[in-house]
């Protein structure tokens, strides 16, 4: 019941002024129907609120042209200030310059130094055009390794390369390859790491082929490098990559369906 | 002249009332990009809100145009960093507000010291007779307002005075909601005891 006390009192100001919504306009006046004190409290509030406005605004004093002369004091004060401010920036570098000669010589010398490292840099380094993908050797992993791991590595690759042999590449505007760079890195360490497993034969002569094309793929432009997916696209067709993957998946899905068999 | 539209309301029209949010948002994006005539219209916009929020808090003329002309100043000098996150009046309104509190505690130090010539902080803060028109119920009601805690005060001039919402005041004044509906409804409710006597006179 306090609890109720305090939660109307608290919105009285905005049940007179009308700012609250059905369900609390119906709380407050549920409970000011029954409670006394409450509903005392809110015929009080009403009638200060009732006095109140009688007061004019302080601005009221003042005439309009003091309101016209105060926009064009604010316009002075702005128009001094940043003067102020441009003066006192200037001082702070005209101080650092000319009244120590030693610390601006410092300040010139390593600036100059710095500007000559970038210069030759920009001169002497290769062209950063873009980093090209190196395969890393494979990280280590706390994920163990299981037949299921093979199984989804060839079903991603599946999809990556599906979605790149069907995907249309118009001429006319840049083709956005990001995803496709980004899910080829993640699949080349993926199979790093696989390659390191007891697989058999074909799987890891898989592997190895998948590998190629992954690492052409994660090397494309960012975008419009469409000559380079064609060449890609040749290869997936060429070495029969994605009937080879429904083979390997098949034979992967039957593996965990025997060791599931097992277990049971 | 005073204002015709203002005379007989303590609570003003909302900043929001004055125009519509995109165009006072177009007018900073001008100001942003170095527009002299939209700061002068926004100046135009606010000013008097400025002015009466700081002088419902320090009670005098003189401090209320130093405030409300620096506050301008300091959010014109600072427009840049303004990225729309809050309303630009309520952006406003914090410089607004910040700035007389400082000066209320600077009156209030002053006025500390002054005691022992005998005047009295209601007196040091209260209207200037020399500017004030006689009304005595307004002087009645700022005297009111001054003898109330600063953050009630804050919020009472805020929300009841001004007109904003209680979620712009709680972002001005850097409190929850519910604290700022705590404070208004006590401040409300002292107010009522201090001015009691005008609603027996009518």
């Amino acid at each position: 019941m306090i609890v109720e006390h305090r939660k109307t009192r608290r919105l009285l100001y905005e049940y007179i002024a009308g700012d609250l919504s059905h369900e609390e306009v119906a709380r407050i006046e549920s409970h000011t129907a029954a409670c006394a004190s409450c509903k005392k409290e809110l015929e009080d509030l009403r009638s200060i609120l009732g006095t109140l406005p009688s007061s004019p605004a302080p601005s009221n004093r003042q005439t309009e042209e003091y309101w016209q002369g105060f926009v064009d004091t604010v316009e002075r004060r702005t128009v001094a200030r940043n003067a102020r401010e441009f003066k006192s920036l200037w001082q702070s570098i005209e101080s650092l310059l000319v009244l120590r000669p030693r610390h601006a010589a410092v300040l010139g010398g390593s600036f100059a130094l710095t500007a000559a490292a970038v210069f030759a840099w920009h001169i002497f380094s290769a062209p950063p055009a873009q980093q090209p993908f190196i395969v890393e050797e494979a990280g280590t992993t706390s994920e163990e390794f299981t037949p299921e791991r093979v199984s989804q590595y060839f079903r991603k690759s599946k999809v990556l390369l599906v979605g790149l042999t069907n995907s249309k590449m118009p001429e006319d505007h840049a083709v956005d390859f990001s995803v496709e760079r980004r899910a080829s890195r993640e699949l080349v360490r993926e199979a790093r790491y696989l390659r390191q497993q007891p697989l058999d034969r074909r799987s890891s002569h898989l592997i190895d082929n998948l590998e190629k094309i992954l690492i052409e793929l994660a090397n494309l432009e960012e975008t419009n490098d469409l000559p380079d997916v064609e060449i890609i696209r040749g290869g997936i067709q060429r070495e029969n990559l994605l009937f080879k993957i429904r083979m390997a998946e098949a034979r992967y899905d039957s593996t965990r369906f025997t060791q599931a068999k097992f277990t049971y | 002249m005073p204002a015709a539209d203002e005379q007989h309301s303590a609570r003003q029209n909302p900043p929001e009332r004055h125009g519509r949010a995109g165009e006072v948002v177009g007018l900073v994006l001008q100001v942003q990009e170095g527009s002299r005539e939209a700061f002068r219209e926004l100046v135009e916009r606010y000013m008097k809100h400025a002015y009466n929020v700081a002088y419902r808090v320090v009670g005098n003329h003189h401090d209320s145009e130093e405030i409300a002309q620096e506050a301008f100043v300091r959010a014109h000098g600072a427009i840049a960093s303004f990225r729309g996150e809050a309303e630009f009046s309520t952006w406003l309104y914090r410089i607004v507000m910040n700035l007389s509190l400082n000066r209320l505690k600077q009156i209030r130090r002053n006025s500390a010291r002054m005691v022992s010539d005998g005047e009295s902080l209601i007196a040091s803060v209260g209207n200037n007779p020399a500017t004030d028109p006689g009304n005595d119920v307004s002087l009645h009601i700022e005297r009111a307002l001054h003898e109330l805690p600063t953050l009630q005060r804050a919020v009472v001039i805020l929300r009841h005075f001004d007109g904003l919402s209680t979620r712009q005041v709680s972002t001005i004044l850097r409190c929850s909601e519910g604290t700022v509906k705590t404070h208004l409804y006590r401040g409300l409710k002292k107010m009522k005891s201090k001015l009691g006597f005008l609603r027996d006179e009518a």
